[in-house]
């Protein structure tokens, strides 16, 4: 296998690099990526508070965050196609127990709500993706947990 | 799966670092079939057993 080595030339010391480059490759994509959503988000808040507009250019100032929202996503995904095998079923099984749990969570609510019993929130949707990138970070800690020690 | 990674890896010498740049897998990947938490995809199978010179066979038992 034709690998340049780290710069103390052991394999160990290039594996880390490896780690540290992808580290860094996502980083390079997804910090600017988030930089333009807190950006985009007060400008567009800005824009429609104190601009009048027609309605259909409403719509897309309203959602200009989702450019760099997409941006963030597209860099999240390009990281999930470099990690390796055993990376990618963690992350999966992660993503699917977010997905399923915020699901019955909003399920729930979406009861509450239509019992009156909910307290009206605006901007209560927003939560949703938020809380599913918080579910997916601590359920991929919890399955890498186990593949190194459980079961 | 029961398998023979680790005696192989241990035979030339690699941690389980080296072992994983060689495969181009993380370290945990590499303990997590060590330790039979991980059963490795096909083409990865047929990369170890590649790199050790065995068949995969002679590297992995089913239970």
């Amino acid at each position: 296998m034709n690998r340049p080595l780290a710069r103390d030339g052991s394999i160990e010391a290039h594996a880390d690099l490896r780690r540290r480059r992808q580290a860094r490759r996502y980083l390079g994509e997804f910090l600017p990526a988030m930089l333009g959503y807190v950006l985009a988000v007060p400008l567009s808040l800005v824009l429609l508070q104190h601009i009048a507009m027609p309605t259909a250019l409403k719509f897309v100032v309203a959602l200009l965050p989702m450019l760099p929202a997409w941006f963030g996503l597209r860099a999240v995904l390009r990281h999930l196609r470099r990690l390796d095998e055993l990376e990618q079923r963690i992350q999966t099984q992660a993503i699917g127990v977010a997905s399923l749990s915020v699901g019955m969570l909003t399920f729930a609510l979406g009861f509450l709500q239509a019992a009156g019993l909910l307290p009206k929130v605006a901007g209560l949707l927003l939560w949703v993706l938020p809380a599913m990138i918080a579910v997916w970070g601590v359920a991929v800690g919890v399955i890498s947990y186990r593949y190194r020690h459980g079961q | 799966m029961k398998n023979f990674v680790r005696d192989l890896r241990s035979e030339q010498g690699w941690s389980q670092a080296d072992l994983g740049e060689r495969l181009d897998v993380s370290r945990q990947t590499v303990n997590a079939i060590e330790t039979g938490k991980y059963d490795p995809s096909l083409p990865l199978a047929f990369k170890i057993a590649r790199l050790f010179g065995r068949p995969i066979e002679a590297i992995f038992e089913p239970d």
